[in-house]
C-alpha cells in the first residue's frame, strides 16, 4: 500500500498543516463573515419588507375603516337632518293648530255669549210681558189693581221656582 | 482514475494512490517536499477560496446561481452546529466549515481522471482527525477544567464497576480520532480501488467482446455515481461526528 | 351593504403578508425530512471500521507499554481484552446512537450517524 511507505508522512502532514490553516484564517476572518453579512443583510431586507407590506396592509385596512366610519357618519347626519325636518314641520303644524283652536273657541265662546245676552234679553222681555199679562188677567179676573212692584217680585217668584 | 488504466489487468490497482515528489524541499534537513499530494491540497484550498469569496464577490441581494450554492453550504453547516452542537458551537463554525469543505473539496478533485485523492492518505485523514481529536480534548478541558474527567465515568455507573469502566471509557475515548481518519481513509480508498479493479476489466474484456466488456463498464457508471455520493457523505460525516464530538465536549453528556 | 365588504385584493395581501413570514420563518427550521438511510452495507463497514480502529489501537498501545517496560505478552493481552470490549462499546454507541455513556438517552444526532458507514 503505498500509503504507507513513510517518508512522504512529514512532507504531506506539514502542508496539509498549511493548507489547513491557510483555509481555516481564510473562512473564519474574511469568506464567512462577508457571506453570513449578506445572509443578515437580505434577511433584515426581507424583514423590513414584510414589515412595510405589513405596515401598509394595516394603513389600508385603517383607512378603509375610516372611510366606513365616515360614511356612517354622513348617514347618520343625515339621518338627524331629516328628523329634524320632520320635527319642525310638526311643531309648525301644531302650533297652527292650536291657533286655529284657539281662534274656534274664542268665536264660540262670543257666539256662546251673544246667545246669552239675547236669551236674557229676551227672558227680561218675557218678564215684562207677564207682568202685563199678569195684571191684565188680574184686573180681569179680580178687578184689582196690583203695583208694579208686586207684579215684578211674583213675576221673579214664578221664574225662580221654575228655574 | 478510471482511464488510466488501458495497461490492462496487470496494472496495479493501488499504485493510484502512490505519493510522488513534484518539487523537493529542504529545510533544516527536513524533508517538506511539495508532493502531488500537497499540490491538490493547495488546489483545494485554492478551489474553496476562490469559491467562496469570488461567487460572493458582489454580495448581491438576490443570489446568482455560484452565491446561492456558497449561501447553501454556509446554512448547511451552520444548521448542522445548531443541531448537533447547540449554540455554544457558534465559535467553532469556521472551523467546522473548513473541515467539511476541504475533505468535500478533496474528494471531489479525486474524482476527476487522472487527479489525486488526497483523503485516500492515511496521514492526511489521520492528520484532521487528530487535529479535531485534540482541539476537542483541549475545548472540554477549558470549558470543564479537570471536571472533563467525569467524562469518562459515565452517570448511573456503580462505583465497584469504575476500575473496570474508566479504562474502557478512556480507551474508546483514544479510538474516536482513529476511526473518524480511518472511516475516511477506507471509503475513499475502498472506492476509488474498486473502480480501479472494474476499470481495468473494462478494456481486456471489451476488446475481444463488447457485451462482457459492457458489464464491467456499466459496474464502473455506478459505482462512479456511488463514489460522489460517497465523497459527499464522508465529508458530512466526519464534519457530523466532529460536531459531535464537540458536542460531548461541551456539555459533558 | 356593498361597501362594508372589504375589497378583495386587500386580504389577499394580507394572506400573502402571512405566508412570506411563514416561508422566511421556515428557513430557519431543520428540515426533518431530509434523512437518509443506512443500508445494512454501510452499516456493516461502520461496525467494522469501528471494530478495527479499536484492536488497532489497543495493539499498539499494548506492544509500546510492553516494549517500554519490558512486559512481553502482558499489557498486549490486556489491551487486546479492553480493547474488545471498547470496541464493543464503540459498536453499541453507533448501532444505538448514542455518543458517550451508555445510560445516555438517545441523542438527536442518531439518525444523522446513521446516514454515514
Amino acid at each position: 500500500m503505498p500509503q504507507l511507505e513513510f517518508w512522504h508522512f512529514l512532507p504531506q502532514f506539514f502542508w496539509l498543516a498549511v493548507c489547513f490553516v491557510t483555509l481555516y484564517c481564510v473562512m473564519a476572518f474574511v469568506a464567512l463573515p462577508r457571506i453570513g453579512g449578506v445572509l443578515a443583510r437580505r434577511k433584515e431586507k426581507i424583514e423590513a419588507d414584510l414589515d412595510a407590506a405589513g405596515k401598509a396592509e394595516a394603513e389600508a385596512d385603517a383607512a378603509m375603516r375610516a372611510h366606513e366610519a365616515s360614511l356612517v357618519g354622513a348617514r347618520e347626519a343625515a339621518h338627524a337632518v331629516l328628523a329634524e325636518a320632520a320635527e319642525a314641520g310638526a311643531a309648525a303644524a301644531e302650533a297652527r293648530r292650536r291657533a286655529l283652536d284657539a281662534e274656534v273657541a274664542g268665536r264660540i265662546d262670543e257666539a256662546r255669549r251673544a246667545i246669552d245676552a239675547a236669551r236674557a234679553e229676551a227672558m227680561d222681555g218675557l218678564a215684562g210681558m207677564a207682568a202685563e199679562a199678569a195684571r191684565a188677567a188680574t184686573a180681569k179676573l179680580i178687578g184689582a189693581a196690583v203695583s208694579d212692584d208686586d207684579l215684578a217680585g211674583a213675576v221673579a217668584a214664578a221664574r225662580e221656582g221654575r228655574a | 482514475m478510471a482511464t488510466d488504466s488501458q495497461g490492462g489487468g496487470g496494472h496495479n490497482p493501488l499504485e493510484q494512490f502512490a505519493v510522488e515528489t513534484w518539487i523537493d524541499i529542504d529545510v533544516a534537513g527536513l524533508d517538506l517536499d511539495i508532493t502531488n499530494s500537497a499540490r491538490v491540497m493547495a488546489i483545494a484550498t485554492a478551489a474553496i477560496i476562490a469559491f467562496t469569496m469570488l461567487s460572493i464577490g458582489r454580495r448581491s441581494m438576490v443570489p446568482g446561481r455560484m452565491q446561492s450554492l456558497v449561501e447553501l453550504s454556509y446554512e448547511f453547516i451552520a444548521n448542522m452546529i445548531r443541531d448537533n452542537v447547540g449554540n455554544e458551537g457558534r465559535p467553532y463554525f469556521p472551523f467546522v466549515f473548513s473541515l467539511f469543505m476541504f475533505i468535500l473539496f478533496c474528494n471531489m478533485i479525486g474524482m476527476l481522471p487522472y487527479s489525486f485523492t488526497v483523503t485516500s492518505q492515511i496521514v492526511v485523514t489521520f492528520g484532521l482527525a487528530f487535529v479535531v481529536f485534540i482541539g476537542v480534548t483541549i475545548v472540554g478541558f477549558v470549558r470543564h477544567g479537570v471536571g472533563f474527567f467525569g467524562f469518562f465515568l459515565p452517570q448511573g455507573v456503580p462505583g465497584f464497576l469504575a476500575p473496570l469502566v474508566i479504562p474502557i471509557e478512556l480507551l474508546s475515548y483514544l479510538i474516536r480520532p482513529v476511526s473518524l481518519g480511518l472511516r475516511l481513509f477506507a471509503n475513499l480508498t475502498a472506492g476509488h480501488t474498486m473502480l480501479k479493479v472494474f476499470a481495468g476489466f473494462v478494456a481486456p474484456l471489451g476488446a475481444f467482446y463488447i457485451v462482457p466488456g459492457a458489464i464491467p463498464m456499466a459496474a464502473v457508471v455506478g459505482l462512479t455515481l456511488l463514489e460522489f455520493a460517497i465523497a459527499f457523505l464522508q465529508a458530512y460525516v466526519f464534519a457530523v461526528l466532529s460536531c459531535i464530538y464537540l458536542h460531548d465536549a461541551i456539555h459533558m453528556h | 351593504m356593498a361597501e362594508r365588504d372589504r375589497p378583495s385584493d386587500l386580504s389577499d395581501l394580507q394572506r400573502r403578508i402571512a405566508a412570506a413570514r411563514e416561508r422566511d420563518g421556515a428557513a430557519d427550521r431543520p428540515d426533518p425530512g431530509k434523512r437518509a438511510m443506512a443500508s445494512g452495507y454501510g452499516m456493516a463497514v461502520r461496525l467494522a471500521i469501528e471494530m478495527v480502529a479499536a484492536l488497532g489501537v489497543s495493539v499498539l498501545l499494548g506492544l509500546w507499554i510492553d516494549g517500554e517496560l519490558g512486559t512481553a505478552p502482558l499489557f498486549l493481552i490486556v489491551f487486546l481484552v479492553m480493547g474488545m470490549g471498547a470496541g464493543f462499546v464503540n459498536v453499541y454507541k453507533t448501532v444505538s446512537g448514542f455518543t458517550h455513556g451508555s445510560l445516555r438517552g438517545p441523542s438527536k444526532d442518531g439518525e444523522d450517524r446513521a446516514r454515514g458507514d
